[in-house]
């Protein structure tokens, strides 16, 4: 079994080759929940729903978020009577939020919430929150502090910020199920999703990091330079007190990764790292990194 | 200007008869809060939604609730992530729910989101609920307690209701706005919606019997003899502790009633009933039994 780290962009173009590659059930994807928020009354949780709808074979993959050729008939007549969604939900998408919301105004946990959508919906692949306690990615900016969706998708990255930080009522703790699969994992792919936003949250469960160092551990940067292949890293590292870059990034990963793969455009010089091609612009490529990433690991 | 109580399914026809007579800024429905509950995170308000609906002309007059030719995606979609809603949510009137539990969230009285709701829809008419507090009504069949819109659009119709269960305070008080609409009106009508479900929760409000008083008030019964069309409003009236027939109803409302209505063919007497045609199965129907109310009204006010 392989464990991938994941955000909701990134990474997930990586899983659509590897689900092409490997029997699904030997995949296990643990998942970043800070960018997780109540909307209308239900629960969203956007990297869950990207890496879940890309195993059922239902993932818009022209956005690589919500459900292909979903209605969006709630939220257009909510626009209307004056609510705006700050993301537009799919009718068909609303019902994975209402049903997980029920479930967890029920007491029901994130990880079991997510196993029965996941079971629902027909992923065989092992999908975990990376906790079940609230954990927030907040940015601060001049305009006060703001949840990271909002930074990113109302106001589409377009205030300049000053820190990221996590918002908790207690720190957040690995859950079992996520050491469990990191333990049985022949290696642990870091993927090439925002090391700010997704990664670090995931690294800062306590626990995680500590069953990394045992593993044999592959990261892939996001960057090419210091531009991101997608999504704001640049300026949240930069606010995250690190340099935009692969090398950024491989600082915050040195301690556990065994090695760190980078674009083979990227001009920023890392030693030890292998050079690949990263940028998964359609399935081929996807393709092509993941049989690349499992030849390193099996060695075949 | 006429103040209608209750917008439950069997008065609702009468509403829309009225249309045809009245001016929509005429009318003012207030309307029952028994049945509002909240399914999938989102506020439910059966009564004021039906109504306003009505006014927006999005109504489904087929089963009285719901928009007309709504979608019902999310609906259909959640069984198959593993939940389920006890009755059919339309999407569209999924996003009037959310947009409600949000305005409330925000703070405000449930007489002011539905105002907000009522504008936005452009609605003329004036559609309050009966009070602030939340005042719903529970079924219980015995086996479980369920929300009243609940049992009457999902449950079987032989369910067992042993009692009518109130929650939140015994008297809600009824807000000034409904006892400035009822001040203001000519007259108040209650049409013929089922006493037990619809009616008996905003008389039970705080104020509202004495402003009925001194008000004119005409009630048209539901009942024709002792068996009620359907199956579900018998029970309800068992529940309250009453038959379903129209005396059962007069003893309910004897104590303000100025006029009450019913059926020609009720074999039971009423002493001082006005008997007229309440079936209303169509809409020429409705609106004559709406202008033999306005006359009556025109000829005792004026």
């Amino acid at each position: 079994m392989i464990t991938f780290l994941s955000g909701g962009t990134g990474t997930p173009k990586l899983l659509r080759g590897m689900q092409e590659l490997l029997d699904e059930r030997e995949i296990a994807v643990v998942v970043n929940t800070a960018e997780d928020t109540w909307l209308s009354g239900n629960h969203l949780s956007p990297d869950i729903d990207t890496v879940m709808y890309l195993f059922a074979g239902i993932l818009d993959t022209g956005r690589w978020w919500g459900i292909r050729d979903d209605s969006y008939i709630t939220h257009d007549l909510l626009a209307r009577l004056g609510i705006e969604e700050f993301i537009a939900v799919g009718d068909q998408d609303r019902a994975v939020h209402v049903a997980r919301g029920e479930m967890l105004r029920s007491g029901v946990r994130l990880t079991e919430a997510t196993t029965t959508l996941c079971r629902r919906l027909g992923v065989k692949a092992t999908i975990l929150p990376m906790t079940d306690s609230v954990v927030t990615t907040y940015v601060r900016t001049h305009r006060g502090e703001m949840h990271f969706q909002e930074y990113w998708v109302k106001h589409r990255g377009d205030v300049a910020i000053e820190g990221v930080f996590r918002r908790f009522r207690e720190p957040p703790v690995a859950t079992a199920e996520v050491i469990r699969a990191i333990e049985a994992s022949d290696a642990v792919v870091v993927g090439p999703s925002n090391p700010v936003t997704s990664i670090s949250p995931i690294l800062e469960c306590a626990g995680v990091r500590e069953a990394l160092r045992n593993k044999r551990v592959i990261a892939v940067s996001p960057f090419i330079g210091d531009a991101p292949v997608s999504g704001p890293a640049a300026a949240l590292m930069r606010a995250f007190g690190k340099e935009a870059s692969s090398a950024g990034t491989c600082s915050l990963y040195e301690d556990f990764a065994d090695l760190f793969i980078q674009d083979i455009r990227d001009p920023v010089g890392l030693q030890g790292a292998l050079r690949l091609d990263t940028l998964m612009v359609n399935r081929g490529k996807s393709l092509d990194l993941a049989k690349t990433i499992l030849t390193l690991i099996y060695g075949c | 200007m006429i103040t209608f109580l209750s917008a439950g399914p069997g008065a609702l026809p009468l509403i829309r008869g009225a249309r045809q007579i009245l001016y929509d800024s005429e009318i003012a429905v207030v309307a029952s809060t028994a049945g509002n509950c909240t399914v999938s995170g989102s506020h439910v308000a059966p009564e004021t939604d039906t109504a306003v609906y009505l006014f927006a002309g999005i109504l489904d007059t087929g089963r009285w609730w719901g928009i007309k030719g709504d979608t019902y995606a999310t609906h259909n979609y959640l069984p198959k992530v593993g939940g389920g809603e006890p009755f059919p949510v339309g999407d569209r009137a999924r996003a009037v729910q959310i947009a409600r539990a949000g305005l409330l969230s925000q703070g405000m009285s449930l007489t002011e989101a539905v105002g907000v709701q009522c504008r936005a829809l452009n609605i003329g008419a004036t559609v309050l609920p009966a009070t602030d507090a939340e005042a719903s009504v529970l079924v219980d069949t015995g086996t479980e307690r369920l929300p009243l819109f609940t049992y009457r659009t999902a449950a079987g119709s032989d369910t067992e209701v042993r009692e009518l269960i109130r929650t939140g305070p015994a008297r809600p008080p009824v807000t000034d706005e409904v006892r400035a609409a009822i001040e203001e009106s000519d007259a108040v009508v209650i049409g013929p919606a089922n006493p037990a479900a619809s009616v008996l929760p905003i008389l039970d409000c705080e104020g509202m019997r004495s402003l009925l008083c001194d008000a004119f008030v005409v009630a048209v019964s539901p009942f024709r003899g002792d068996v009620a069309a359907d199956q579900k409003d018998a029970a309800l009236m068992y529940a309250a502790g009453e038959k379903p027939t129209s005396p059962g109803v007069f003893r309910l409302y004897g104590d303000f009633v100025d006029v009450f209505v019913q059926s020609l063919h009720d074999p039971d007497q009423v002493a001082g009933s006005l008997r007229l045609e309440t079936r209303l199965l169509h809409e020429r129907q409705a609106e004559s039994l709406a202008w033999d109310i306005m006359a009556v009204i025109r000829q005792t006010v004026s």
